[in-house]
C-alpha cells in the first residue's frame, strides 16, 4: 500500500556565521500510511517544528529544503511553489497548533470562520457551507453548535477553541493532517477528551495524522506508530506497541527512563559526563549515550530496519529478554 | 504537638471582574506545611494554585482567612517587609529564563535577591549556592542566553537558596523542561531538601513528578482543595471523583496500561465567577445526586490526615478499583530497561 505521506531523505538547513549552516533536519526518512497516527516524539530544538513547516510549505526564511523529497500523493511538497501550496493548505493539508485562539480572528463569529474555508476550497455557497459548518461544529462536539456559531473567540473556553480549531483544519477532510504539540496547553481532563475526539475524526475520515509531541505518554496512547527524533534525525521508528514493549535505541530508553522516576534506571541510562554538543563526525547522541563504543565516535549509524517496521539508527541498538506480558 | 512551618486556614482570595462581578480564586483553603517536606498543589487551570502560592509568598493580599509563618501573619506586601522574613521565604518559577534579567550575568542575578534583602557575604553565598545546584564558573559569568533551559532552571534555583530560605515556593518548576532536564532538577530539588531541611510548597500539574517528590499532596478544584494526605493515600487510595478523573488523565508510556475511563469527567471547569451553590465538581461528576448540587461538602477526616470533600466518597470507594499507576510504571520501566 502508498503511504499517505512519504519523506525520503530530507535536509533541511538554517544558514549560520561563516558561511555554514545547521542542519536542523538531516538526512530524514519517514513513512506515515493511511489511516495511521504516527507520533513524531523528541526534545526542544530537534527539528520537529521545522519538520512541520517543511512539510506545510512554511519554512521561516532563511530556512530551505536542501535535499530530499516529501511525497504527498502524487505530488512533492518539497518542490511546490507557494502558489501551488495555497490550494493545497486546508484542503488536502492542514495543521493544527497549541495556541487555538492566535488562530483565530478576533473580530469574526467562529462559525463563519468555518465556512470561509469551506467557500474558499470547495467553491460551497453561503448556505451550504453555513450548513456543513454547523455539522462540523457538531462532529467536534461542540455543545449547542447553532449558538456557538456566532459567538466570538473570546467567549469561548481553551477546550471550546482548541475545537473550533481542530473543525476548521478538518473541515475539508484533508488527507493528511500536522498537529504540532496541540494539546499540551489544555487541561489534562480536557485534553483526554481532545484526543479522543482526534482519533475519532481520524477513523472516520480516513484521514492519517503526523502528532508531534513531547509527551511520549500521549504517544503511547493515542498512536499507532512513533518516530523518536534526536538532533534532525529519527532515530527509532516502530510500531506502537513494538516501540513500547522493547524500546531498541539508546535515546528512547533514555526519554522512557525520565518518565518513571527511578534512580535507578535514571543511573543507568545518564552520563554523568553528557555534554549537549553535537558531535562534528559520528553518531549525534554519541556524547550522551551510556552504550557510545569507539566506532560511535567516527562513523555515523544508517537507520536500519531491525524487523519489520522497526528501525534504528544506532551501531549497538538494545537487546531485550523476551519482555513478559 | 509543635506549630507547624507555615499554616494556612479558611484561606480566601477574590479579584474584581468587569461589570462588579467578582472572581472567586481560592474559596476556603486550609492546610498545614511542615519544616523540611514537600506538600504539592496539584490542580488544573484555574484551580487557585498559583494564587495560593502568591498568597504564601505576600505577593497577594488575601480577602479573608490567615496565612501565619512560624506564627508571622502575612497578608499582602506590607507583611511581608517585616524584617523578619528577610530571605526566608522564595520562589522558583516555571519559565527560568522570565526570572534572570537578559543582561544580567546568572552570577549577578543569583546575587541581586541579596542585595535587596540587604545580607552581608554575599559572594561567598552566591558560591555556595552555585556549587550546591552544581553550576560552573563559566555558567556564573555567562548570560541567560547563552545556556540551556535545564541550566537556567538550575540557576533559577541557585537564586532561591542563597539566602537559605526555610520555605520555598516551587511554581511548575519543571513544566517548561524537557523530560530529561526535568528528572535532573527534580534530582537536584530532592539532595537540596535533604542538605538543607528546605520546606517546599510544590505547584504543579504533572502528577508524575509530584507522585515523586511530595511527602503530601492537596489537590484544588475551583479554589477548593477536594483531597488531601499523604502521597501514599491521595494517588493510592483516592475517594474523591476529581483525584480520580484527574490522575486517570494522565498518560503514562505504557500501552500496556490503558487509561482509566470509568471515571472520565465531562465538559470542562465552571466559572469562578459564577461558582455553582454545592459541590463545584457536581456538574462534571458521575456520582453526582441531588444533594451535591445543593450543598457543599465539607472534608471529612479518613485517618492519618486523608481527608476528602465529598458526599460520595464512600460510594466512590465501591465503584472504583484505584492503583497507584505512577509506582506501576515505574516497576514496568525498571523491568524493561533494567536489562540488556
Amino acid at each position: 500500500m502508498t503511504p499517505a505521506l512519504s519523506i525520503q531523505g530530507l535536509n533541511v538547513a538554517y544558514p549560520a556565521y561563516g558561511g555554514r549552516s545547521v542542519e536542523a533536519v538531516r538526512g530524514l526518512d519517514l513513512e506515515v500510511g493511511a489511516g495511521e497516527i504516527m507520533a513524531l516524539v523528541g526534545e526542544m530544538g530537534c527539528g520537529k517544528t521545522t519538520l512541520a513547516r517543511a512539510i506545510m510549505g512554511a519554512l521561516k526564511p532563511p530556512g530551505r529544503i536542501t535535499a530530499g523529497s516529501i511525497r504527498l500523493g502524487g505530488q512533492d511538497l518539497a518542490r511546490l511553489g507557494e502558489a501551488e501550496f495555497r490550494k493545497l493548505r486546508g484542503r488536502d493539508l492542514a495543521m493544527i497548533v497549541p495556541n487555538p485562539r492566535s488562530e483565530l480572528d478576533p473580530m469574526r463569529p467562529v462559525g463563519e470562520q468555518i465556512a470561509a474555508v469551506l467557500r474558499a476550497h470547495l467553491g460551497l455557497t453561503r448556505k451550504p457551507a453555513r450548513e456543513r459548518a454547523l455539522a462540523t461544529l457538531e462532529a467536534v462536539r461542540i455543545p449547542d453548535p447553532v449558538r456557538r456559531y456566532n459567538a466570538y473567540p473570546h467567549e469561548l473556553s481553551g477546550g471550546m477553541a482548541q475545537r473550533v480549531v481542530i473543525a476548521i483544519a478538518l473541515a475539508c477532510e484533508p488527507r493528511f493532517i500536522i498537529s504540532d504539540d496541540a494539546t499540551s496547553g489544555l487541561d489534562v481532563t480536557v485534553q483526554a477528551q481532545i484526543l479522543d475526539l482526534l482519533a475519532r475524526l481520524v477513523s472516520e475520515q480516513r484521514t492519517s495524522m503526523l502528532y508531534i509531541t513531547r509527551d511520549i505518554g500521549v504517544a503511547a496512547h493515542f498512536c499507532t506508530r512513533i518516530a523518536v527524533m534526536h538532533r534532525g534525525e529519527v532515530v527509532e521508528t516502530a510500531d506502537r506497541d513494538a516501540f513500547f514493549s522493547a524500546p531498541r535505541h539508546p535515546y528512547s530508553a533514555t526519554l522512557l527512563a525520565a518518565f518513571a522516576h527511578s534512580p535507578a534506571l535514571r543511573a543507568r541510562w545518564t552520563r554523568p559526563d553528557a555534554s549537549a554538543e553535537i558531535p562534528e563526525r559520528g553518531c549525534r547522541f554519541a556524547l550522551r549515550c551510556v552504550r557510545a563504543m569507539e566506532r560511535c565516535a567516527t562513523d555515523a549509524p544508517a537507520l536500519s530496519v531491525l524487523a519489520p517496521g522497526h528501525a534504528v539508527r544506532c551501531h549497538a541498538p538494545i537487546r531485550h529478554m523476551a519482555v513478559p506480558a | 504537638m509543635s506549630a507547624p512551618l507555615l499554616a494556612v486556614d479558611d484561606l480566601q482570595k477574590t479579584f474584581p471582574a468587569a461589570g462588579g462581578a467578582m472572581v472567586r480564586a481560592v474559596n476556603g483553603v486550609s492546610f498545614r506545611l511542615d519544616a523540611g517536606e514537600t506538600l504539592a498543589l496539584v490542580g488544573e487551570s484555574g484551580s487557585g494554585k498559583t494564587t495560593i502560592g502568591r498568597c504564601v509568598l505576600g505577593l497577594l493580599p488575601i480577602t479573608a482567612g490567615q496565612i501565619t509563618f512560624r506564627g508571622h501573619a502575612i497578608r499582602g506586601r506590607a507583611s511581608i517587609r517585616e524584617a523578619w522574613f528577610r530571605g526566608r521565604l522564595q520562589i522558583v518559577f516555571q519559565e527560568p529564563a522570565e526570572a534572570l534579567d537578559p543582561r544580567f550575568t546568572i552570577g549577578a542575578s543569583i546575587e541581586e535577591p541579596l542585595r535587596a534583602l540587604g545580607l552581608a557575604d554575599r559572594a561567598s553565598r552566591v558560591e555556595e549556592a552555585a556549587r550546591r545546584v552544581g553550576l560552573s564558573a563559566a555558567s556564573l559569568d555567562a548570560r541567560p542566553g547563552e545556556l540551556s533551559a535545564g541550566t537556567l532552571q538550575r540557576a533559577g534555583i541557585a537564586r532561591a537558596i542563597a539566602s537559605r530560605p526555610e520555605i520555598i515556593v516551587l511554581d511548575e518548576p519543571t513544566s517548561a523542561l524537557d523530560p530529561t532536564s526535568r528528572a535532573e532538577v527534580v534530582d537536584l530539588l530532592q539532595r537540596l531538601q535533604a542538605e538543607m531541611g528546605t520546606a517546599y510548597l510544590f505547584i504543579s500539574h504533572d502528577l508524575s513528578t509530584v507522585h515523586h517528590l511530595s511527602d503530601r499532596i492537596a489537590v484544588l478544584y475551583l479554589g477548593a482543595i477536594v483531597e488531601q494526605g499523604r502521597g501514599a493515600d491521595v494517588f493510592g487510595r483516592s475517594r474523591h471523583p476529581y483525584s480520580l478523573g484527574l490522575l486517570q488523565s494522565v498518560l503514562l508510556p505504557d500501552p500496556g496500561q490503558p487509561r482509566g475511563s470509568a471515571l472520565a469527567l465531562q465538559g470542562e471547569i465552571p466559572s469562578p465567577i459564577d461558582l455553582p451553590p454545592g459541590c463545584f465538581l457536581a456538574s462534571r461528576c458521575p456520582f453526582a445526586e441531588p444533594r451535591c448540587r445543593a450543598e457543599r461538602p465539607l472534608p471529612l477526616d479518613l485517618g492519618g490526615g486523608h481527608q476528602v470533600a465529598c458526599f460520595r466518597q464512600e460510594h466512590v470507594l465501591r465503584e472504583t478499583a484505584v492503583t497507584d499507576r505512577f509506582a506501576a510504571f515505574q516497576r514496568h520501566a525498571e523491568r524493561l530497561l533494567g536489562q540488556d
